[in-house]
């Protein structure tokens, strides 16, 4: 038997906008391409937004997955924003390595920036989060 | 009541026929309920008495729809339903079982046989409608499954049809293939360069199937039509990616290795961005002797950043063999959900030492450990020997010179000037060779003349316009990316042409000038022309190019030289 694992794909906004956490757990694949644009698409345009895409829980992360961190670069480039991709667990690191992402993002190791969110201002878009 | 045995009833209407169904069964009251029930709503009925007659039916005849009545048959439910299903083929006809309630058994073996729905008796003409209604849909959907998966069949064969004509197939390169869908995101091509070399590429598209297919054939395009103009690698890579950047959408890229085997195998150069690593294997002590990471991103993502197209370069030699996959193989997974990985392909090279071709203990482990299940990915794996074969120059090539008797007896010549910074971006080998080409009618062989030319090409930036490191490295080629710019700002190259005769026949003479301080050109030549001292040659490119021509001498300081070209070979 397949033992499932659970993906699951959430976000967080700061209360001035500014700031979007977005949080993948599980695979990172193909399955979560609306719901991860869903996670920025979803919000009201604002310039210069920076974007921390946490990749501390996802187990694992296929080519469309890096097609979608492509994306959303487009997305905050085109809006003056930039996308920092947040404590890649080993093995999606060594997916970014081979694609060499860290010459297009800014890839962080360790926790870096928390989030000043108001209850009640977290915008949660999931999928069985 | 249409009991008519052997021929199609008519229902009697002036409507289109909702299709024919064959009720299998040899009493006439279900038959006569079936009848009611079905001929109402525009089918026609056939009916069988018993199951040689059902299969006389089906293989002379067209059915939509068979209705088994399992009580009243002649042989038992399951078997019939399995002979059915051999008969039927690949043509998909719902077979509709008619049980009573207390028949679960044989039931469940009929369905465990294939049989589509079933009904109980008694049954009201409603529920037997409403059954077939729902299995119409059901047939529609599979023939349009059916269709769309023809229609790309085709279309696969046509693509592989234009892919094969823009890659050269070798005996000795093994190639392991398995695609996911009908359509592959990995590509695999080869392409002879005009010096007897080889270019390999091995790409992998984001994603699967026809979205991932459809980049191929512009991608095989500009490689096989560059590798054949005279192109180097970082200008067919530039191109491929400048070309896939304009052509995918943001995210879909094409991750990529590709290789220059060199005519003589001493060498190869290779770029690896976003593929897993390049082996490069000893075959005769069975270890992995160089592991190539992938060290730049993906094709198709961003536009050209200089130094992005630097080769690697490795030493070859014969007995070594080139390995190159992509990570659907890595990536498949057994029945336990586990990936093959990179150890275990690492390990299963290690454990073979002896196996001089890997090729096959690597496709035997693949097998083995995840073979039973369908790859999530496409999976390709190429084994390469470095053996003579790949790059034995082909005789063909050289004869087609065509002897075309000379009517040009006014001559022609032909000249180009490049400086400053189309010196750094133009590779004006190409160019040469295509003018050359069109001038002279084909008489001079596009092999000797490419060959000479990038030889003396070469030995102009190398000593010349000065773009190389001061050891005079002189394995990595002529890459345009790496030229120093403010050197190249006051330099200059001049490239010439001119039909002449020379010794009773038509030949060319090229001739290369640049702005360089030149080099000990006399020791050089006379290393080359005084073969019996002994002294192993520093420069065997300029001996090649002093064997293909009939006369080839450097000028002044070592900045200026000349070759004469005949047509004969």
């Amino acid at each position: 038997m397949f033992w499932r694992q659970i993906m699951s794909v959430s976000q967080e906004m700061s209360s001035d906008g500014k700031k979007i956490h977005i949080n993948i757990s599980g695979r990172f694949d193909y399955k979560v391409s609306q719901e991860f644009r869903d996670t920025y698409r979803q919000v009201p345009g604002q310039e210069g937004v920076a974007y921390y895409v946490n990749l501390s829980d996802a187990s694992y992360m296929d080519s469309s997955a890096l097609g979608m961190l492509l994306l959303l670069r487009e997305h905050a480039k085109c809006r003056g924003g930039t996308v920092f991709i947040e404590r890649p667990s080993e093995q999606v690191d060594s997916i970014l390595k081979v694609a060499n992402f860290e010459q297009l993002f800014t890839i962080n190791y360790s926790s870096s920036v928390s989030i000043d969110t108001e209850a009640g201002m977290n915008a949660g878009v999931g999928a069985g989060a | 009541m249409s009991q008519s045995f052997g021929a199609v009833a008519t229902n009697g209407k002036f409507m289109e026929s909702r299709g024919i169904i064959l009720a299998i069964s040899d009493s006439s009251e279900i038959i006569s309920d079936v009848d009611d029930g079905l001929t109402e709503a525009g089918f026609d009925l056939l009916v069988a008495s018993d199951s040689k007659r059902a299969f006389e039916f089906i293989t002379s005849n067209h059915i939509d729809y068979i209705l088994v009545d399992l009580a009243n048959i002649d042989m038992s439910g399951d078997e019939l339903v399995r002979s059915l299903r051999i008969y039927t083929g690949e043509h998909f006809i719902p077979i509709i079982v008619l049980a009573v309630s207390d028949q679960e058994a044989i039931l469940a073996d009929c369905i465990t046989s294939g049989c589509d729905d079933f009904i109980f008796k008694p049954f009201n003409s409603t529920a037997l409608r409403a059954r077939i209604t729902s299995l119409e849909q059901v047939c529609e959907l599979k023939k349009l499954y059916k269709s769309t998966v023809n229609e790309q069949v085709v279309a696969k064969q046509i693509l592989s049809y234009a892919l094969s004509e823009r890659s050269i197939e070798f005996e000795e390169i093994k190639l392991l293939s398995k695609s996911k869908d009908v359509f592959s995101g990995d590509l695999f091509l080869t392409a002879r360069r005009a010096d007897g070399g080889l270019h390999i590429l091995l790409a992998d598209f984001t994603g699967h199937g026809l979205s991932a297919a459809i980049g191929a054939l512009p991608v095989a395009d500009i490689f096989s039509a560059m590798t054949e103009k005279g192109f180097e690698v970082a200008d067919i890579l530039e191109n491929i990616n400048n070309k896939l950047h304009t052509l995918l959408p943001i995210s879909m890229f094409m991750a990529c290795s590709i290789l220059k085997i060199d005519k003589d195998l001493k060498f190869a150069e290779i770029w690896n961005g976003g593929m897993p690593d390049v082996y490069i294997r000893d075959s005769i002590t069975g270890d992995i002797k160089h592991k190539l990471k992938s060290t730049h991103i993906p094709l198709g993502i961003d536009e050209t950043m200089t130094s992005r197209f630097d080769m690697d370069t490795i030493p070859l030699s014969q007995s070594d063999q080139i390995i190159l996959y992509t990570d659907g193989l890595t990536d498949a997974m057994n029945q336990e959900g586990d990936m093959f990985g990179e150890d275990r392909l690492e390990k299963c090279i290690e454990n073979n030492k002896n196996d001089v071709s890997i090729f096959t203990s690597i496709v035997q482990e693949f097998n083995d450990y995840c073979g039973k299940i369908n790859p999530v990915d496409d999976v390709t794996l190429a084994c390469i020997p470095c053996t003579p074969y790949l790059t034995e120059v082909d005789d063909s090539c050289l004869t087609d010179s065509v002897q075309i008797a000379s009517n040009r007896k006014d001559g022609w010549c032909w000249y180009m000037e490049l400086s400053g910074s189309s010196l750094k971006n133009v590779d004006p080998v190409p160019i040469v060779i295509n003018e050359a080409q069109k001038l002279s009618g084909q008489e001079i062989s596009k092999k000797k003349l490419s060959s000479i030319l990038n030889v003396l090409y070469k030995n102009a930036l190398e000593h010349g316009v000065q773009i190389r490191n001061e050891s005079g490295d002189h394995i990595s080629g002529n890459n345009h990316s790496e030229m120093n710019s403010s050197v190249v700002n006051n330099g200059y190259l001049r490239i010439g042409l001119k039909a002449i005769e020379h010794k009773g026949s038509d030949a060319l003479l090229v001739s290369l000038e640049d702005s360089g301080q030149g080099f000990n050109h006399v020791e050089y030549m006379n290393q080359i022309t005084n073969k019996s001292a002994g002294v192993k040659n520093t420069n065997e490119g300029i001996s090649l190019a002093y064997e293909l021509s009939e006369s080839l001498l450097y000028h002044g300081k070592g900045n200026h030289v000349e070759a004469i070209i005949s047509g004969q070979v």
